[in-house]
């Protein structure tokens, strides 16, 4: 049973990396969203299994969204893809309970690793 | 005698229809309006035809030379006596040239009407008893009638009856006196009704000279007042829907649309020697609106400010921002605009916004391209996904930029500047929000101020202070030519102070080559002056590097940071470090 993944990214480039490096795998790519609301929305439509988040997004950032969702449903996974490689973006996703955090840019297997091990904890009824 | 008087301002009366001429076409009759067979008079005519066709009448009556009476007489004698009081008097054939007269003729010929009626019974009873004591003599007699405008006086003589006397060129005059006649009176064609005996018929004696009425003022356009956006095809015969050419640009002082003016009367002089007064022109409404004004003349309508120029509710009205309430799409297209634009919503990847001023975009921008000859406001930011282009005369203001490339002509304000490249004429400041630079290429002629430039997965950033690469390498060009042409100039310099040295106008080749090298001479000498001001302007404009430099709370490794000719990598991460340049190279503390 393939995981049910929405990407919630402004760029362009990193959906299209995502769907080609998720290809074949067992990750499906049932979303993207380019702004926070739009994903706010979009996930109370889609209960996704696993949602990656960008921290920059034009009005709504990242974080802000995360809360949403999480208000929404506080077992959503999510998973940080970000530029913003720092100790402090990476304590502010964890005190989220987000604890999986993905440098910008990534490569294919890194980005396997970490959507497997997320989606792991989720299937395992781990909650942040 | 009949009191015409009353013929000005007296309206027309109903025109019989279908009239049988009489007497070589003097009289009708009205009982034979009925005869289907007859035919019907001619439409009335304009002012221009009338005139024209009194003027034709005229010298028709000059040419005939017919006496009137007797043909009457003749006419009536072949004709049954009876009683031709209620007979209606027409125009004539030779008066009106067959026409009907203008309604004040008319007018003045119908009131003749009760008077003709009685001497053409008296001339049919003449006529049949030879004037032998059946009626007495009647003296012959005028009536003169005025046209409603003045400009035309008519005489209408009465014949003399059973021996009575005619009516003289004294008598008419003296009438046209009556009637205040004074001017533009035509004493060839009084001489000739008295002589030739034209009688029963309103015959033109006076003439005024029409004024001539001024021309109403016009509005010619030169901007179409219909315009609809269109899609435009490419080179390739495909369409482009992005770009749709519905903004149509005007410029400060362009003309919209000529204004004829109108133009005043000329005016004539009536019958009376009074002054006729023609109608001045009528001035055209002028479609003025918004930012539109006149010019020092009032010939021209033209744009008062540079922008898009639209033809709404009568007016063109040129506007310099441009709103768009919604998203740049489709339905929008690309927009190119003299002024400035503000999007209130998206701008969707690949569309194109180009203005002379501002842009201000409220929405979501993609990787679209912005050019503005001012300043660039987003209120959010910019992911550009790789091609998406920010190029501003000014400064520009936004949340964040990523992915894209960024010309500032300014200054540059963001909170974080990720995977781009970025050029500044002045300053770039990362300072507010996250305040980060992470990755691509980052140039500023003054400063480069961020609270963290690099991340921890070690990111390439570029940062260049002082001259940017291409000015540098523009400035080496130069002084390669400043060089090549100084090289050149003192050649040609030493090979015609050679040729003038010996004598080189006394032989015929010689003096050839002279002449060509006298001419590339001066050309060399004119390129070279124009490059050396070129490198002077260049090297004026380099910075005072000690004023340059770059300053962050974090620097990142790997981060290369050039400081006009002299670079290096920062491959620690540093804390509170500041860059600049001086004559020892660059210097970190």
């Amino acid at each position: 049973m393939s995981i049910r993944l929405m990407v919630v990214d402004d760029s362009r480039f990193v959906y299209n990396e995502m769907d080609y490096f998720l290809e074949d795998t067992d990750f499906e790519l049932i979303r993207y969203c380019k702004s926070g609301e739009e994903a706010v929305e979009a996930y109370k439509e889609l209960k996704p299994d696993l949602v990656t988040m960008d921290i920059i997004l034009p009005r709504m950032d990242g974080f802000e969204c995360a809360k949403a969702i999480l208000k929404e449903d506080p077992k959503a996974r999510i998973v940080f893809i970000s530029s913003l490689a720092y100790d402090d973006t990476i304590d502010e996703a964890k005190e989220l309970g987000c604890d999986e955090f993905l440098f910008k840019p990534f490569e294919r297997d890194t980005l396997l690793d970490v959507l497997t091990r997320a989606s792991q904890k989720a299937a395992g009824g781990e909650n942040a | 005698m009949i009191d015409n008087d009353d013929v000005r301002g007296t309206e027309r009366q109903q025109k019989p229809k279908g009239i049988k001429s009489l007497f070589g076409g003097l009289f009708a009759k009205r009982e034979v309006v009925e005869e289907p067979d007859l035919p019907d008079l001619p439409p009335e005519r304009s002012t221009e035809q009338r005139s024209s066709s009194a003027a034709a009448s005229n010298s028709a009556i000059m040419r005939s030379g017919k006496n009137n009476l007797e043909m009457l007489r003749r006419t009536l004698a072949k004709q049954p006596v009876g009683n031709l009081r209620n007979f209606p008097v027409l125009y004539s054939t030779f008066t009106m040239g067959n026409v009907e007269p203008e309604p004040s003729c008319r007018v003045f010929i119908d009131q003749q009407q009760a008077e003709a009626g009685e001497i053409l019974t008296d001339l049919s009873i003449s006529a049949h008893s030879g004037d032998k004591g059946a009626v007495v003599p009647r003296k012959g007699s005028c009536s003169v009638g005025i046209s409603k405008d003045n400009l035309t006086a008519w005489a209408f003589v009465f014949p003399p009856v059973n021996g009575g006397t005619a009516v003289t060129a004294g008598d008419i005059l003296q009438e046209l006196r009556k009637k205040e006649v004074s001017f533009g009176i035509d004493d060839a064609m009084i001489q000739h009704i008295v002589k030739q005996g034209i009688y029963l018929q309103a015959v033109e004696v006076a003439h005024g000279i029409a004024p001539v009425d001024g021309e109403d003022g016009s509005v010619i356009d030169r901007i179409s007042r219909e315009h609809s956006a269109s899609a435009s095809l490419r080179e390739d015969g495909s369409v482009d829907y992005r770009d749709l050419n519905w903004i149509r640009h005007i410029r400060e002082g362009e003309v919209i649309c000529d204004i004829i003016l109108p133009t005043e009367a000329i005016p004539g002089k009536d019958v009376t020697g009074k002054t006729a007064k023609g109608k001045d022109g009528v001035a055209a409404r002028i479609p003025m609106g918004k930012n539109t004004t006149m010019n020092e003349d009032g010939t021209a309508l033209v744009a008062a400010v540079d922008g898009h120029i639209s033809f709404k509710d009568g007016r063109f009205t040129v506007i310099d921002m441009l709103v768009i309430p919604g998203d740049v799409d489709n339905s929008v297209g690309n927009i190119d605009m003299l002024g400035d634009v503000v999007i209130k919503g998206d701008v969707l990847d690949r569309f194109i916004i180009k203005a002379t001023g501002n842009v201000v975009i409220q929405g979501i921008l993609e990787g679209a391209t912005i050019i503005a000859g001012g300043n660039i406001q987003l209120y959010n930011g910019m992911n550009g996904n790789g091609h998406g282009m920010l190029d501003a005369k000014g400064d520009i203001t936004c949340k964040f930029l990523e992915n894209c490339t960024v010309q500032c002509g300014g200054k540059l304000f963001t909170e974080s500047l990720i995977n781009s490249t970025v050029t500044a004429n002045d300053l770039i400041n990362v300072t507010a929000g996250r305040g980060v630079i992470i990755g691509g290429t980052i140039m500023a002629c003054n400063s480069v101020e961020a609270k963290i430039i690099g991340n921890r997965s070690h990111r390439n950033t570029t940062i260049i202070i002082g001259t940017t690469p291409s000015i540098l390498m523009e400035r080496d060009q130069i002084a390669s030519e400043v060089e090549r042409l100084q090289k050149d100039r003192e050649e040609l310099e030493k090979n015609v102070a050679y040729l003038e040295r010996n004598n080189a106008e006394d032989n015929v080749q010689m003096k050839a080559l002279y002449t060509q090298l006298k001419v590339r001479l001066s050309v060399v000498r004119m390129q070279h002056s124009v490059a050396q001001k070129k490198l002077q302007k260049l090297d004026s404009q380099r910075r005072d590097m000690s004023k340059c430099f770059v300053k962050a709370g974090d620097i990142y490794p790997i981060t290369h940071v050039t400081v006009s000719r002299e670079s290096t990598i920062i491959s620690t991460q540093t804390k509170m470090c500041n860059i600049h340049c001086d004559e020892t190279g660059i210097v970190l503390y």
